[in-house]
C-alpha cells in the first residue's frame, strides 16, 4: 500500500477552488448581463443605461419610466448596437461552447475550432470572395453584403469535410488523424490565402486583414437575420450532449461500453462545430482563443463536467468576446482595433491569474 | 441465457489474434481466462464485450447476437473493465463512479444514482478517495476507481435477463490486499446471479476465485475445466514454459501452484 494510501486522508474535503452549487450561474449571467449593458451605453453617442432600462421597463408595459431615450440615442442603440451585441453574445457563446465539446471529443484541453480546418477554410471562402468580388461586385447587388459571409461559411464546411473524410481510417474516425489531417487541411488553406493576398489589389488587402484579425463591426440586422439560425442551431445540438461528451472524457472504449454510440457521436458533433464555427467566422471573421480559453478556464473553476461547463462556456464566451469589442471600439476610437487580439489581452491576465491561484492551492 | 463465443475468430489487421475459438459463460460462475502474453486473451475480451466485430463467428448475449442489441440495453447489462484508462480530465472519484450509471439515466433520479456510485466506492475501497481528484490518485487507486465504475453501471439487475461483467486484468496494479478483494467482489458479483469472466495472470488467484479457468495459447482454447482439472504441470509447462508444483491444501478451495523455473532450464 503506498503512503498515499495509508494516509487518513480527510475524506470530505472538496477539490480545492471547484464552486459549489447554482453560484456560478448567477455569477456567470450577472457578468453577461452586466457587458451587455455596458456595450449597449458606451460609445460615441453615449446613452445612459438607466434610460436603457427604463425603455426596457416601458416596452414590456411595467407604465412610465422617468428617464427617456432621445431619438438619435434611440437610432443608434436600435440599428447599431443592439445588432451587434446580439451578434457578438451568439458568436461568442458558440466560439467557447464549440471549444469545450471538441475538447471533450478529443480529449485535448489544447484542441480549438480552429484545429479541425474550419477557421482556415472559412477564411480561404472569405478572401476567395473578396478578390474575386472585383469581377463579380457589380453585379451581384442586394446580395453582395452576403458574399464574404456565404464564401465563408462554404469554405468552413467544406474544410471540414475534407478533414474528417482524411481523418477515417478504417471505417471509423480515428480522432488522432483526425486532427493530423485537419492541420494538413489548415495549411493548405492558409496557402491558398497566401497565393491570394499576392493577388490582392491595396483595397482588397485591407479588407482580408482586417476580416482574418475578426471584428463585430459589420453587425447590422441582416448578418444577425442570417446568422441567428445556423449559430442557435450549433447551441442547441452541443448542449444536448452534455452526458455524452462526460462519457468520452473516460475514453472512447469506455463510452461504448456505457452505451454512447461513439460514432455518431463524434459526425454529430464535428458537423455541429463546422457549421456554427462557420457561421461565426463567416460574419466576424477569424476571432481567436475565445473557443480555447474559456472552457480551460471553465474546467479549472467548475469541473469537467459539461452539464456544467457547456452553459457556463456559452455564458463567459459571451461575456469575454462583448467585453473586447467593447474595448475593441473604445481604446482606440474613433478608429477600431481587432477584436481578436482583444479577446487575447482580456483573456491571458485571467488564464495566469487562475495558473497560479491553481499551482499555490 | 450466457454470454458465449461460437466459433469466433478476431483479426486485427491482416493477422488472426485469436480463434476459431467457443466459449461460454454463465450467470453465477467466475470464469478465469489464463494464457501467456499474446495469446489473445484481451482480444478475445474485446470480442465478447462487442467492441471487435468478429471476422467469422459471432457473440451472442443471452441467444442474441451481440451487435444486434441497443447500446443501452447492452450497457445495461454488459460493463467491462479495461486494463488501462486514458482520464486526464479532473473528475472526482465519486463523479467517475456516477458516469458508470448512465446507462440508467432515464430511471431512478440522480440521488439514487449517487447513492449506488457511494456503494460502490465502499466495495472498491476507495470510499475514502470519494471527494478526490482522478488525476491525483495511484495507479492502483485509479484501477478501483474504475471497477467501483463498472459495478455501478451493473448494479441493479436488469428487469430481465442477467449483468455480465468482464475484467482485463483486473488485479495488474494492485497490492496483494487489493487483488483478493477485488476478486472478492468479483465472487459476490456472481453469488447474487451475475456471470463474471475476468483475465488473470496469477495462476493462484485463478485458482482461488474461479468455478473454471480457460487456458489460452496462440488464440486458441486449450483446455477448460475446473482450476484441479485445469492446472497439472504438464499443461502449465506447455502453455507457460514454467515448471511448476501443483500441491492442494484442505483449507484452501483450489490447488496451490508453485514456480520452480522456467522449463527450459529442465535438466
Amino acid at each position: 500500500m503506498s503512503a498515499s494510501e495509508a494516509m487518513p486522508v480527510p475524506a470530505a474535503r472538496p477539490v480545492p477552488s471547484r464552486l459549489p452549487g447554482s453560484r456560478p450561474w448567477v455569477t456567470l449571467a450577472g457578468v453577461l448581463a452586466l457587458v451587455v449593458l455596458a456595450s449597449l451605453a458606451i460609445g460615441s453617442v453615449p446613452v445612459p443605461p438607466f434610460a436603457i432600462l427604463g425603455s426596457l421597463w416601458e416596452a414590456l408595459g411595467f407604465g412610465e419610466a422617468s428617464q427617456r431615450l432621445e431619438p438619435m440615442q434611440r437610432a443608434v442603440l436600435l440599428s447599431v448596437r443592439l445588432p451587434r451585441v446580439v451578434l457578438g453574445v451568439m458568436v461568442g457563446a458558440v466560439l467557447a461552447t464549440t471549444g469545450a465539446a471538441l475538447q471533450a471529443l478529443f480529449r485535448n484541453p489544447l484542441v480549438e475550432p480552429g484545429l479541425l480546418g474550419t477557421s482556415s477554410g472559412a477564411a480561404l471562402g472569405a478572401v476567395l470572395a473578396i478578390v474575386l468580388d472585383v469581377t463579380l461586385g457589380t453585379h451581384v447587388g442586394a446580395l453582395r453584403m452576403l458574399m464574404v459571409p456565404g464564401a465563408a461559411f462554404c469554405g468552413a464546411l467544406g474544410a471540414t469535410l475534407l478533414a474528417q473524410r482524411l481523418g477515417m481510417g478504417g471505417g471509423r474516425t480515428d480522432t488522432a488523424r483526425m486532427l493530423l489531417s485537419g492541420v494538413a487541411v489548415s495549411s493548405g488553406a492558409f496557402a491558398g490565402m497566401g497565393l491570394l493576398t499576392y493577388a490582392a489589389t491595396d483595397a482588397q488587402l485591407r479588407s482580408i486583414t482586417f476580416w482574418s484579425l475578426g471584428s463585430l463591426g459589420g453587425a447590422s440586422w441582416e448578418t444577425v437575420g442570417a446568422a441567428t439560425v445556423p449559430l442557435l442551431l450549433t447551441l442547441g445540438l452541443l448542449l444536448r450532449e452534455a452526458r455524452a461528451l462526460n462519457l468520452m472524457l473516460l475514453g472512447e472504449r469506455e463510452a461504448w461500453h456505457l452505451g454512447v454510440d461513439v460514432e455518431r457521436l463524434k459526425r454529430r458533433l464535428i458537423l455541429a462545430a463546422a457549421l456554427g464555427v462557420g457561421a461565426a467566422v463567416a460574419f466576424t471573421g477569424m476571432i481567436g482563443f475565445v473557443g480555447l480559453l474559456v472552457p480551460a478556464l471553465l474546467r479549472m473553476a467548475l469541473g469537467p463536467d459539461h452539464r456544467r461547463l457547456l452553459a457556463a462556456s456559452a455564458l463567459s464566451g459571451a461575456s469575454l468576446l462583448l467585453a473586447a469589442d467593447l474595448l475593441s471600439r473604445t481604446l482606440a476610437a474613433p478608429s477600431e482595433l481587432p477584436v481578436g487580439a482583444l479577446t487575447s489581452v482580456l483573456g491571458v491576465p485571467a488564464f495566469i491569474a487562475i495558473l497560479a491561484r491553481k499551482g499555490a492551492a | 441465457m450466457s454470454l458465449e463465443a461460437r466459433d469466433v475468430e478476431v483479426w486485427r489487421g491482416r493477422g488472426r489474434v485469436a480463434g476459431p475459438l467457443s466459449l461460454e459463460v454463465r450467470p453465477g460462475e467466475v470464469l478465469a481466462v489464463v494464457g501467456p502474453n499474446g495469446a489473445g486473451k484481451s482480444s478475445l475480451l474485446a470480442a465478447l464485450s462487442g467492441e471487435l466485430r468478429c471476422k467469422a463467428g459471432d457473440v451472442f448475449l443471452e441467444g442474441r447476437a451481440l451487435h444486434e442489441w441497443p447500446s443501452v440495453e447492452r450497457a445495461q447489462r454488459l460493463g467491462v473493465l479495461l486494463q488501462e484508462s486514458s482520464l486526464g480530465f479532473g473528475f472526482t472519484a465519486l463523479e467517475v463512479a456516477v458516469l458508470g450509471r448512465s446507462p440508467h439515466a432515464r430511471r431512478g433520479g440522480e440521488a439514487s444514482d449517487l447513492e449506488v456510485a457511494r456503494a460502490a466506492l465502499d466495495a472498491t475501497d476507495t470510499q475514502h478517495l470519494a471527494s478526490r481528484a482522478y488525476t491525483t490518485l495511484s495507479g492502483g487507486e485509479r484501477q478501483r476507481v474504475q471497477l467501483a465504475r463498472v459495478l455501478a453501471q451493473l448494479w441493479t439487475r436488469p428487469a430481465r435477463g442477467h449483468r455480465y461483467l468482464l475484467l482485463d486484468e483486473p488485479t495488474a496494479s494492485l497490492d496483494l490486499s487489493h487483488q483478493h478483494l477485488v476478486l472478492e467482489r468479483a465472487r459476490a458479483f456472481a453469488r447474487e446471479g451475475g456471470a463474471v469472466l475476468t483475465v488473470l495472470h496469477d495462476l493462484n488467484l485463478a485458482a482461488r476465485y474461479a468455478d473454471r479457468i480457460t487456458v489460452l495459447d496462440q488464440g486458441r482454447c486449450v483446455e477448460t475445466g475446473t482450476p484441479a482439472g485445469v492446472l497439472t504441470p504438464d499443461l502449465i509447462a506447455n502453455t507457460f514454459g514454467l515448471r511448476v508444483e501443483v500441491v492442494s491444501r484442505p483449507d484452501l478451495p483450489g490447488p496451490l501452484v508453485i514456480p520452480m523455473g522456467r522449463a527450459a532450464s529442465l535438466p
